[in-house]
């Protein structure tokens, strides 16, 4: 009986390795926005890169980032000037994104762009400093994101 | 915290707080019930800690080290970490579960033992602290992604030492492992001498902690290998 238990198991998680890349697609599509750097439209583009496995703090973080660009940056939004993209960098045609930004977690990167290229970039790294303060938080994105949109 | 002016606390800090978050939840639950499994003898529950912290240590230094010499770049190693570590130690944790179970022993798969190797195996257990510790180190979630590769190499960088930040963050995230390790030790010593029946307590401890580290595995298969939102 334990020995049959023990197949029943080990078979499962050999079948869960199996079908990781099956998953990984499937997940991806759900909400990545897969746009490459070089094709992006607006001239401010605030991405937040994810991964397959979603973490609440890094689902926190997500949301943060969404409500303050929001808050703050809706006419800029409007006009589309800037655009807010949350990216999987799980997906095959997003990993490149890991080595664009040097990412090594989940981020939140302010990136300018001028005639379609890129032509500089920030890691708001500190979003992970200010998770348990909402208005530090808020303050923060707004006040990084200002400094790019003031060349505007 | 000012991380410019104590920087050797700060990245002690920066552990304690890797290790008190809800990421890594799981695989401290699983640490500190293998910790206690020999609740029954307080200096196995102390070298298994002590060889657990040691591992997690060792984990972040040659981490710190391969970094800082450049033999490793930081995006591409934390992401290979974060991606297939977590995914490899879900099954690690059952199958070992399986063994402290004794579901699966030894002689399954053709070996065979006298009474008194299995006896030598078994006290050689506490052994078992300190791979551990350098799995679960290595096995990186985006919170300690974020300190480990945001917060503790930079100023690991900063400073020129590429072995005592990374170290002295081990030991925090060893710390609050040990602490919970210890005072569940010291409860349930008490409660056993008050019952006389602490041998009764360690037999099932071992069984709790096979039981713990299957479901630990279960969970970390069903987080990291299907992806479902369980926590």
């Amino acid at each position: 009986m334990w020995n049959k238990l023990c197949t029943l198991i080990l078979c499962s998680i050999i079948i869960g390795f199996c079908s990781v890349n099956k998953t990984t697609a499937e997940s991806g599509k759900i909400d990545a926005g897969s746009v490459g750097v070089k094709e992006t439209s607006g001239k401010f583009v605030a991405y937040y890169f994810h991964g397959n496995f979603r973490c609440n703090t890094c689902r926190k973080i997500e949301q943060y980032s969404r409500e303050s660009v929001e808050l703050y940056f809706s006419e800029q939004l409007k006009a589309g000037d800037l655009t807010f993209k949350v990216i999987n960098t799980d997906e095959p045609e997003n990993k490149h994104f890991v080595e664009d930004y040097q990412l090594y977690t989940r981020s939140l990167i302010i990136a300018e762009f001028k005639d379609g290229k890129q032509v500089k970039w920030k890691n708001l790294a500190k979003v992970w400093d200010y998770l348990n303060d909402k208005e530090k938080f808020y303050e923060y994105v707004k006040s990084e994101i200002q400094n790019y949109l003031a060349q505007l | 915290m000012d991380t410019a002016s104590i920087p050797l606390l700060s990245a002690l800090w920066l552990g304690i707080l890797t290790s008190i978050s809800p990421c890594p939840l799981a695989s401290n639950i699983a640490a500190v019930s293998f910790i206690i499994k020999r609740v029954d003898r307080t200096s196995y529950v102390l070298s298994s800690g002590i060889l657990y912290t040691l591992g997690r240590v060792i984990g972040y230094t040659v981490l710190g080290i391969l970094i800082a010499s450049s033999l490793l770049s930081i995006p591409q190693t934390s992401y290979f970490l974060q991606n297939y570590m977590n995914k490899l130690l879900g099954p690690i944790l059952v199958i070992t579960g399986l063994f402290l179970l004794e579901i699966l022993t030894f002689t399954s798969f053709g070996f065979s033992f006298s009474q008194k190797s299995t006896a030598r195996l078994q006290d050689m257990g506490i052994v078992g602290a300190l791979p551990l510790g350098i799995l679960f180190a290595l096995s990186f979630c985006p919170i300690s992604a974020a300190l480990f590769f945001g917060s503790v190499i930079p100023l690991s960088v900063k400073s020129g030492s590429n072995i005592i930040f990374p170290s002295v963050y081990g030991i925090g995230t060893g710390l609050p492992v040990l602490m919970v390790a210890f005072l569940i030790t010291a409860g349930i010593k008490n409660i056993g001498s008050i019952f006389k029946k602490i041998t009764l307590f360690a037999y099932w401890m071992k069984k709790t902690t096979g039981v713990i580290f299957m479901l630990v595995g279960i969970y970390y298969v069903l987080t990291y290998i299907f992806y479902l939102s369980l926590l």
